[in-house]
C-alpha cells in the first residue's frame, strides 16, 4: 500500500505534444512515478472514466490538465476532475487560451461540420452529416456535441494554475515538478493561486540576445524573404512580424535563437490583456510612413492578421470568436 | 432648403406674396440652386451683357423672386433675354446657379402662359418640336418655321444662309442612323504602320450645327486629324443636345435628353476610351453640365435614368469624361505635336481668338486657364504662327439664340464684338462655337444695317486654320463659304515668312512703374505655353 | 472596502432636462448602483452654480464620499470646476469624473426614452470608472520667466513691451530685416489719418533699444520643443554678410551697389532696393541686408562694391547662418497677414490691365517716402489720375475665393477716397456691397468721406475692362457694375483702379502652428482657445496668438489683444510656477523587456532608454499623457494614470450595465 499522493493528466481538444513534452523530461518521468501515484493518465495508462467517478472528491492531488473544451465530453471530464482534484492546473496553450484549436472559433460550428463533410477530397453526395445521438437495440448511441466555440479551461471550471505554452518547455515542466514534490514534502510554498507557473515574468525580448533599437519598418517581410536574415539583430526591426515583444518569457527565446521569428506559443506576458490587440498596435507604432496609402501598402505586407497575433490565443482573447460565431444562438 | 414657405404657406400666415415660390424655383432648378444665399450684391446685374434691355436685372428679378411676386416676375422679359452665358455664375460670391435659374423661370412662365412676348418661347417650342420629329435640329427647317411665323420680313435677307447650308447634306441625311464622316475612324486599325495609340482614342459628339451651318467647321476638322494621329469615333445614334431651348421647356425630358447621348457614348467606351469630345461650345456644355448635376443632384440623375430606362439605356454620372475639342487639342495632343504638323505658318495674320462665353463657364471639371481670358486659344493660334491681339472681349457672349429671338440685343452684341476687333487691328476673328461664328458672320450685314457701320471682319474656325497651317488648300478646310469673306485677311498669308524672335528690349528709363507678373488659374501646373 | 460614491445629475435648465429624464437617472442611480457604492444620488437644475458645488462639498464633509460622478456637460467645460469644489472640500480632485450626458447624450437624441436609457448607461460607466480612479497629486514645475514673440508687427511690438516694461526678457523674433510688419507700409491709418509711420517707429526704435528685448530680425524659429514653462526654442538667424558690430548704419553700401531689383516685400512690387538694403529709412535695426539670390558677388564672383566703400569694413560675405537656442516660457505668435492676390480675380484685371492698383500698392504710392515720393500717379509714373474707382471686398465675402470678410477693407477703401480727393482732386467712386464702419469714429469717417463728395455706388463690381464701346469710354479702365439702389447696369470711365484686397492667412501658416503645436481653422487662422471669452490663447498651454494672426482685424484691436497676451504671460510669470495635470504614463521596468518599440514615439521626447538596465524610462516632467506608448508597448508593461486598463475595462462594463444584469454568453 501507498500513500503516494495522486497525480493525474488528461488531454481535450489537443494535439498530444504536452503529453510529449512531459515524457521529454526524460529521466524526471521517473522521479514522477517515484513520487506520485498515476491514477488517471488516457495516453500512457489505461483507466476508465467511471474510475475517476468512483474516486474521493478532492483525493487527486495534481492534474495537468491540456487541451481546450470543444465538445461537451471535454466539458463533463473538466468538471469531473475538478472535483477530484486538489490542484488543477490548466496545461499548456489549449487550455490556458485556446490555442491552434481555438481557431475554429473563426466558423460557426455548423460550418466547420459541413466543410469537414464537404471537402474535395470527400464523396458526400447524399449530403449525410453526423447526428450526435442514435438509436439502437442496446440503447443509446451517443457521440460528443460540438459547444458553439472553443473555450479555455477557465472558462469552464475554477483553475488554480496556469502553465503557457505550445508545448511547455520540458526543462519548465520538470522544475514545476521539483516545486510540487517539494511542496510535497513540506519543503516549499505553493504560489498564490491563479498565479502563472512554469514561465518568466517578462517578454520573450527579454530572454533573446539579439541586438535591437528604434524601429522604422517600411516593409513587412517574411522571413524567406529576407536574404540574408542579419542572426544579430532584432527581427521585428527587419521587417520580419515576431510577436517576441507581447509574449511571456519562459522559453528562453528558442526560436529567435534558432532564426526564425517568435510566433507566440507562450501565450500573453503579464500585463497584456489581449494579445492580439497589444500585437497590432505595437506593430502599428513601428511602421515608418507619411500618408494613408502607404501605410495601407505596408499592412498589406502582413496578409493574416488574424493568424499572425491570434494564432493561439483567439479563444482566450477579449473577443473570443468572430462576430458570425456569436451570432449563432448558443 | 427653408422649411419655412410651405408650412407657413399651409399655416395661413402667408397672404398676399407666395412665400412658396422660392422654394419652387429652387426645386425646379437643375443642380443646387442656392437661390437662398443671394445677398443683392449685383454682381450678376453687373455682369450681364444684356442687362441694359431686360425689365429688370437678375437681382432684381431675385429679390422680388424671394418677395414671393410672382406675376411680376413670370411676366418679366429678363429670362428671356438670358443669353446663359455664365459670366454671373462664375462670378456670384454666393454660388448661386443664376442660368439655371433662368431656365426654370422660362418653363414656369410657358406653362403659365405669362410671358408678355411669345417670340422666345415660340421658338422654343418650335425648336423642341423639331428635335423630337428629327431627333436632331435642321436649321434650315427652324429658322424657316420661326422667322415665318415672327420675322417673315427678314426672310429674303437670310436667302444666303439658307443656300449655305447645303440643303441635300443637311436633310438628305437625316434618316441615316450611323453617320460617317470621311477620315474619321467607325474601326480604327493599324494605320500606314503606325500603331493605334488609345491616347488618341475619342468619342465623338458632332452636334447637328456640324452637319449644317458648321460644315466647314466638320471639313476642317477632318482634314487635321490625320496629321495629328487623331482617331474620333462617332456616338452612334446620337441626338440633337438641346441647346439652350430645351433647357427652357423642361427639366426632365431636357436633362434625358442630354443624357441619352452619354448613355449611347457610355456603351461604346469598350473601344478604349472614356473620353466624349464635341467642338460645339454649347453641345460640350450640355454634356458636362448634365453629367455634373446628376452627380449633384442625385433626385434628377435617378429621374433621367428613369427616362432612359423607357428606351433601354441608363447613365451612371462620372462615368464618361466630357471635353471640349480644343482642350482635347491643347491639352492631350499638346502644342509641342501641333507646332511640329505645321509646314505654313500663319506668320502676319493678325487674329483675335473669339473663345465664346459657353467654353470656359461655368466650367465645372475645372479645365479652363481661366474663366474670363482664357489663354488656350491664343496658345494654339500662336502655335500655328499666327499674330495674336490680346482680345479683352474673347469670353463675352455673342448674343446666342438671341439673333433668332430678340435680333436688335443680339445686334448690340455682335457690334461690340466687332467693333473692338476692329479697333485692335484684327485681320479675323477665329472661334470655337459655331453659334458665335454663325451669329458674327451671318449677321454682319444686318448689324452693319443696324448700326449704319461698315465692318467686314470674316470669323474663321480654329480648324480651318489649322487646316491652312498643316499645308491643306482652303476648298480643303471649307474656307469660301462664310458669308463674309476671308479673301482679303487670308492674302496676307500667302507668302510663308520666318519667324524671329525679337530680342527683349532694353529698360528705359522712364518706363513708368513696373506691373505684377501674368498669371493664370492654373499657373504651375499646366504649361499650356512653352 | 467598498468606496462611498456620490452621483450628482444636472439639469442644466432645459439642456439636460428637456431630452433626459434626470430625476429618473437620479433615483436609478441610487437604487441600482447602490452595489457599485453608490450612497447618495441628487439631481439639481444647475449643478455648476456656487449652490450646485455647495451641494458636493457638502455631501463630501458629512457622508465622507470617497468619490464623485458628477453626469453634465462635457469635462471640456466643467471638469475644474467640480475639481477645485472637491478640492475645497478636502477629497482629491482626481477622484471626481465627469460624465457628459449633454454634448454626448441630449444634445444629439430626440427621443426622451433613448436618451434616458443612454445617459443611465453613460452614468454607470462613470461609476464603475471612479471606483478605480486613483488620488492623483498635481506636479508643478518652474516657469520661465523669460518670452519668445513671434512676429515684429504693431501686435507683437506691443506685446513685448509690455512684458519688457514689467521688467521680464523678451525675445522677438521677426523675419523680415526690420520690425514693423503691414503697419510700416502704409501711408495714414483710419480713422484718425494718423501718418502710420509717425505713430509706429517710436513704438519701434522702443522696442529696439528696450534693454529687455533681445531683437532678433532676418530670424526664424525652426524648431520648438518642450510645455509651458520650459520651452526650448531653435532659431535660425540667417546671415545679413553684414557684421553688426562694425556696422554704423551709414546707409553708403546701399548707394554704392549697383544691382537694382523690384521690392516685392515693402514696396508692394512698385519700387526698387538695391541687392543690399535696409527695407525702409527708419528701419528698426538700421543694419541692412544682403540679398544672396540677387548680390553680384553670390551670382558672379564679382562687384564687392560694398565691401570697398564701407568706412567700417563691416562687410562680410562669409558670414554663416547662426542657430541659437533660447529656453522661454511662453510664446506668443504675431505672425500678421498676407495679402490676398489679386491676379486671381481675372474680371478685375490686376496684373493685365496696367492702371489696377492693389491697396498695398496704392499705400506705397500715396507713402511720402514711396516710389513716386508720395504722388498718387497711374502706371506710367507719371499721369495724375482724374477719376478713380476703389472697389471693395476683393477677394472677401466670396465663394469663389475667400467666404470670411476681411474687416478692414471697407474703411481701408474710405480712406483711399479721402486720400485720392485730397492729393489729386479726382472724382472718386467707392463699389460696395454693404458698408462696414462699426467702431469707434469709424461711422463718422464715413459721414466725413460722403461730405467730401465721393460718390458711392452700391454694387459688386462685375468687371473692370479696357473694351471700350464709345468715344467716351475710350482709353479708360471702365467699371461695369449694376447699380443696385438705382437698378441698372452702368459702365463708369475711371483713369485708376484701386482694389481693396482681402486678408489672408499666411502662406506657411499651417506649418507653423504645426511646429508651435496649435491649429488652423478651416480658412487657415489660428484657432483661439474659445471665440468669444478667450481669443488670445490657444488650445495648448503657454502658446498665445495675436493680431491677424487670430483673424483679419484693425490697428486697435491687433494691439488690444497683444497686450492681453502679454497680461497672460506675466500672470503666468508672475505665479513663479505652473501646476502640470498628474495625467502622466510611467514604465513597470519589472514588465519592460526593452523591446524599444516605444521609443520613438514620443511627441514631447519624454522617453529615454537605460542602456545598463536595458530598459526604458519616462521623464514624468516632460510627458503630456497623451497615451501613445500605453497603447503602443507589447508587454502592457506602460500604464497611463488615469487611463489605466482596469478603468477603461471597469468604465466599458458599467456602460454595458455588466455589473447589473450577467450577458448570457
Amino acid at each position: 500500500m501507498t500513500t503516494k499522493p495522486k497525480f493525474a493528466m488528461y488531454w481535450a481538444a489537443s494535439c498530444g505534444g504536452c503529453e510529449i513534452a512531459v515524457l521529454n523530461t526524460h529521466e524526471k518521468i521517473l522521479d514522477v512515478d517515484a513520487n506520485f501515484d498515476v491514477v488517471f493518465w488516457p495516453v500512457a495508462m489505461d483507466a476508465k472514466y467511471h474510475d475517476v467517478e468512483a474516486m474521493e472528491d478532492g483525493s487527486i492531488l495534481l492534474t495537468l490538465f491540456n487541451g481546450g473544451i470543444r465538445n461537451d465530453e471535454n466539458e463533463h471530464i473538466a468538471k469531473l476532475l475538478r472535483q477530484k482534484s486538489k490542484i488543477l492546473v490548466a496545461f499548456g496553450s489549449c487550455a490556458c487560451e485556446g490555442c491552434i484549436p481555438g481557431l475554429a472559433n473563426l466558423s460557426p460550428v455548423g460550418d466547420i461540420v459541413h466543410t469537414a463533410f464537404n471537402t474535395i477530397t470527400t464523396d458526400n453526395p447524399n449530403e449525410i452529416y453526423p447526428r450526435t445521438s442514435y438509436d439502437v437495440p442496446e440503447g443509446e448511441l451517443h457521440i460528443p456535441t460540438l459547444s458553439r466555440m472553443v473555450r479555455p479551461l477557465e472558462q469552464v471550471v475554477d483553475v488554480d494554475y496556469f502553465m503557457p505554452g505550445c508545448p511547455p518547455e520540458s526543462h519548465q515542466i520538470a522544475a514545476v515538478i521539483d516545486l510540487v514534490i517539494k511542496v510535497v514534502k513540506g519543503e516549499a510554498e505553493l504560489p498564490p493561486k491563479g498565479s502563472v507557473i512554469g514561465c518568466g515574468d517578462s517578454t520573450v525580448c527579454d530572454e533573446c540576445p539579439r541586438a535591437r533599437n528604434v524601429k522604422f519598418i517600411k516593409e513587412f517581410k517574411r522571413i524567406q524573404d529576407v536574404a540574408p536574415v542579419d542572426p544579430t539583430l532584432c527581427l521585428l526591426e527587419q521587417g520580419i512580424p515576431c510577436n517576441g515583444p507581447a509574449t511571456r518569457s519562459g522559453c528562453n527565446a528558442r526560436c529567435p535563437q534558432a532564426g526564425a521569428q517568435c510566433i507566440g506559443c507562450y501565450g500573453p506576458a503579464e500585463g497584456v490583456m489581449d494579445y492580439g490587440a497589444r500585437l497590432i498596435t505595437a506593430f502599428s507604432s513601428v511602421i515608418d510612413a507619411n500618408t494613408p496609402e502607404e501605410i495601407d501598402h505596408i499592412l498589406d505586407g502582413i496578409p493574416d492578421p488574424t493568424g499572425q497575433v491570434y494564432r493561439f490565443n483567439l479563444a482566450g482573447s477579449l473577443l473570443k470568436a468572430n462576430r458570425e460565431v456569436w451570432k449563432v444562438k448558443g | 432648403m427653408p422649411q419655412m414657405t410651405d408650412e407657413r404657406v399651409r399655416a395661413g400666415m402667408t397672404r398676399e406674396e407666395d412665400l412658396s415660390l422660392l422654394n419652387e424655383v429652387s426645386m425646379k432648378t437643375a443642380g443646387v440652386s442656392h437661390l437662398e444665399m443671394c445677398i443683392q450684391c449685383g454682381t450678376c446685374g453687373g455682369s450681364c451683357p444684356v442687362a441694359a434691355d431686360m425689365d429688370h436685372t437678375p437681382r432684381m428679378l431675385f429679390a422680388m423672386l424671394r418677395a414671393g411676386m410672382r406675376e411680376e416676375v413670370l411676366r418679366s422679359n429678363t429670362p428671356w433675354l438670358c443669353v446663359s452665358c455664365y459670366h454671373c455664375v462664375v462670378r456670384c460670391p454666393q454660388e448661386v446657379h443664376i442660368a439655371d435659374v433662368m431656365y426654370t423661370l422660362k418653363g414656369m412662365a410657358i406653362h403659365a402662359k405669362l410671358y408678355t412676348d411669345s417670340t422666345a418661347p415660340h421658338f422654343s417650342q418650335t425648336f423642341v418640336g423639331m428635335v423630337e420629329t428629327f431627333g436632331r435640329g435642321y436649321e434650315l427647317g427652324l429658322a424657316t418655321r420661326h422667322y415665318l411665323r415672327h420675322f417673315p420680313l427678314r426672310l429674303p435677307g437670310m436667302m444666303p444662309m439658307g443656300f449655305g447650308h447645303d440643303l441635300e447634306g443637311a436633310y438628305g441625311d437625316r434618316a441615316e442612323k450611323n453617320q460617317t464622316h470621311g477620315s474619321i475612324d467607325e474601326d480604327p486599325g493599324p494605320r500606314q504602320g503606325i500603331g493605334v495609340d488609345l491616347m488618341n482614342k475619342y468619342l465623338l459628339y458632332p452636334g447637328c450645327s456640324m452637319d449644317s451651318s458648321a460644315k466647314a467647321y466638320m471639313e476642317s476638322l477632318n482634314s487635321i486629324v490625320e496629321p495629328l494621329d487623331l482617331h474620333l469615333e462617332e456616338i452612334e445614334d446620337w441626338n440633337c443636345c438641346g441647346a439652350t431651348e430645351y433647357l427652357g421647356i423642361n427639366l426632365i425630358p431636357a436633362y434625358s435628353l442630354i443624357a441619352r447621348n452619354l448613355a449611347l457614348a457610355s456603351k461604346q467606351m469598350d473601344s478604349g476610351t472614356r473620353t466624349v469630345v464635341a467642338p460645339c461650345s454649347a453641345c460640350y456644355l450640355n454634356l458636362a453640365k448634365a453629367d455634373y448635376y446628376m452627380q449633384e443632384r442625385p433626385t434628377l440623375g435617378a429621374k433621367v435614368n428613369e427616362a432612359l430606362a423607357a428606351g433601354g439605356l441608363e447613365y451612371k454620372a462620372g462615368t464618361l469624361d466630357v471635353r471640349h475639342l480644343i482642350d482635347v487639342l491643347v491639352y492631350d495632343v499638346g502644342l509641342d505635336a501641333i507646332r511640329k504638323a505645321v509646314t505654313h505658318p500663319l506668320s502676319g495674320l493678325k487674329v483675335v481668338p473669339y473663345m465664346g462665353c459657353m467654353l470656359p463657364r461655368p466650367d465645372y471639371q475645372h479645365r479652363w486657364s481661366d474663366h474670363e481670358h482664357p489663354t488656350e486659344l491664343d496658345d494654339l493660334l500662336r502655335a500655328l504662327g499666327a499674330d495674336v491681339i490680346d482680345y479683352p472681349l474673347t469670353t463675352s457672349c455673342c448674343g446666342g439664340h438671341m439673333t433668332q429671338i430678340g435680333p436688335e440685343t443680339a445686334f448690340e452684341l455682335i457690334h461690340r464684338l466687332v467693333s473692338d476687333a476692329d479697333e485692335r487691328g484684327a485681320q479675323m476673328m477665329v472661334t470655337v462655337c459655331p453659334m458665335c461664328q454663325m451669329n458674327i458672320d451671318a449677321y454682319q450685314n444686318e448689324m452693319n444695317h443696324f448700326f449704319g457701320t461698315n465692318f467686314h471682319m470674316p470669323i474663321l474656325f480654329f480648324t480651318q486654320l489649322m487646316g491652312l497651317a498643316f499645308g491643306k488648300a482652303p476648298n480643303e478646310v471649307g474656307i469660301g463659304v462664310e458669308l463674309v469673306s476671308s479673301r482679303n485677311a487670308l492674302a496676307h498669308i500667302g507668302v510663308e515668312v520666318p519667324v524671329t524672335q525679337e530680342p527683349a528690349a532694353p529698360r528705359k528709363k522712364d518706363e513708368g512703374l513696373p506691373m505684377p507678373r501674368r498669371w493664370t488659374k492654373h499657373e504651375g501646373k499646366k504649361e499650356a505655353v512653352k | 472596502m467598498t468606496e462611498r460614491v456620490g452621483v450628482y445629475v444636472c439639469h442644466c435648465g432645459s439642456n439636460i432636462a428637456g431630452t433626459v429624464d434626470v430625476v429618473d437617472v437620479a433615483n436609478w442611480a441610487a437604487e441600482k448602483l447602490g452595489r457599485q457604492g453608490v450612497i447618495i444620488a441628487r439631481e439639481y437644475k444647475f449643478m455648476c452654480s456656487s449652490l450646485g458645488q455647495e451641494l458636493i462639498e457638502k455631501d463630501i464633509k458629512e457622508l465622507g464620499l470617497t468619490r464623485v460622478v458628477v453626469a453634465a456637460c462635457s469635462p471640456h467645460l466643467h471638469e475644474k470646476t467640480f475639481r477645485t469644489a472637491a478640492k475645497n472640500a478636502g477629497l482629491n480632485p482626481y477622484l471626481v469624473e465627469l460624465a457628459s450626458i449633454r454634448e454626448q447624450v441630449s444634445w444629439v437624441h430626440s427621443d426622451k426614452a433613448v436618451a434616458t436609457a443612454k445617459a443611465k448607461a453613460v452614468v454607470s460607466g462613470a461609476v464603475s470608472r471612479v471606483i478605480e480612479n486613483a488620488a492623483l497629486e498635481e506636479i508643478k514645475v518652474p516657469i520661465n520667466p523669460n518670452t519668445l514673440v513671434v512676429g515684429g508687427g504693431i501686435a507683437g511690438i506691443q506685446s513685448a513691451l509690455e512684458i519688457a516694461n514689467a521688467g521680464f526678457h523678451v525675445y522677438l523674433v521677426e523675419r523680415e530685416p526690420s520690425i514693423g510688419g503691414h503697419m510700416a507700409q502704409f501711408d495714414k491709418t483710419f480713422p484718425t489719418l494718423d501718418c502710420s509711420a509717425c505713430i509706429l517707429t517710436p513704438r519701434m526704435v522702443e522696442a529696439g533699444t528696450h534693454p529687455n528685448i533681445t531683437l532678433l530680425t532676418w530670424s526664424e524659429v525652426t524648431n520648438v520643443a518642450g510645455y509651458v514653462g520650459n520651452f526650448h526654442v531653435t532659431i535660425k538667424k540667417k546671415a545679413r554678410f553684414i557684421n553688426e558690430e562694425l556696422c554704423t548704419g551709414c546707409g553708403i553700401c546701399q548707394e554704392k551697389c549697383p544691382k537694382k531689383v523690384i521690392d516685392d516685400v515693402y514696396e508692394a512690387g512698385l519700387g526698387y532696393r538695391k541687392a543690399v538694403y535696409t527695407p525702409f529709412a527708419q528701419a528698426v535695426p538700421n543694419f541692412p541686408v544682403m540679398d544672396k539670390e540677387n548680390c553680384t558677388y553670390f551670382i558672379k564672383g564679382t562687384c564687392k562694391a560694398c565691401e570697398k566703400f564701407c568706412p567700417t569694413g563691416a562687410i562680410d560675405f562669409n558670414q554663416q547662418d547662426e542657430m541659437l537656442h533660447i529656453d522661454v516660457g511662453n510664446i506668443v505668435l504675431a505672425t500678421g497677414y498676407d495679402l490676398f492676390d489679386a491676379r486671381r480675380v481675372s474680371n478685375y484685371g490686376y496684373g493685365r490691365l496696367p492702371n489696377v492698383f492693389t491697396s498695398l500698392e496704392f499705400e506705397r504710392l500715396s507713402n511720402a517716402a514711396g516710389p513716386t515720393s508720395g504722388n498718387i500717379v497711374l502706371r506710367d509714373g507719371k499721369t495724375t489720375p482724374k477719376s478713380v474707382g476703389i472697389i471693395h471686398c476683393v477677394g472677401s465675402r466670396d465663394k469663389n475665393f475667400n467666404n470670411y470678410c476681411s474687416v478692414i477693407c471697407c474703411m481701408q477703401g474710405l480712406k483711399f477716397a479721402h486720400l485720392v480727393h485730397e492729393r489729386t482732386g479726382a472724382t472718386v467712386y467707392n463699389f460696395y456691397i454693404d458698408m462696414r464702419t462699426a467702431y469707434k469714429a469709424y461711422d463718422e469717417f464715413y459721414q466725413r468721406v460722403l461730405e467730401e463728395g465721393t460718390l458711392f455706388v452700391r454694387g459688386k463690381v462685375a468687371e473692370v475692362t479696357n473694351a471700350a464701346r464709345n468715344e467716351r469710354e475710350k482709353g479708360k479702365l471702365i467699371i461695369q457694375v449694376e447699380d443696385t439702389l438705382a437698378g441698372k447696369q452702368r459702365r463708369i470711365p475711371v483713369d485708376m483702379v484701386i482694389l481693396s484686397s482681402g486678408l489672408q492667412p499666411r502662406a506657411d501658416a499651417k506649418e507653423v502652428g504645426k511646429m508651435f503645436g496649435i491649429s488652423c481653422s478651416m480658412d487657415g487662422w489660428f484657432t483661439e482657445k474659445h471665440p468669444k471669452l478667450d481669443p488670445v490663447a490657444t488650445m495648448t498651454e503657454g502658446i498665445y496668438i495675436v493680431g491677424c494672426a487670430q483673424g483679419p482685424k484693425d490697428i486697435p484691436s491687433s494691439v488690444a489683444q497683444g497686450a492681453a497676451a502679454s497680461a497672460r504671460v506675466l500672470d503666468k510669470i508672475l505665479q513663479k510656477e505652473v501646476a502640470l495635470e498628474p495625467i502622466k504614463a510611467s514604465v513597470n521596468q519589472a514588465l519592460c523587456s526593452g523591446c524599444k518599440i516605444c521609443n520613438g514615439l514620443c511627441p514631447f521626447n519624454a522617453i529615454t532608454f537605460i542602456e545598463d538596465d536595458k530598459v526604458t524610462s519616462i521623464n514624468p516632467a516632460l510627458c503630456q499623457g497623451c497615451g501613445t506608448c500605453v497603447a503602443a508597448c507589447p508587454a502592457g508593461a506602460i500604464s497611463g494614470t488615469g487611463f489605466s486598463n482596469e478603468q477603461i475595462i471597469a468604465q466599458i462594463d458599467g456602460l454595458m450595465m455588466r455589473n447589473l444584469e450577467p450577458i448570457v454568453a
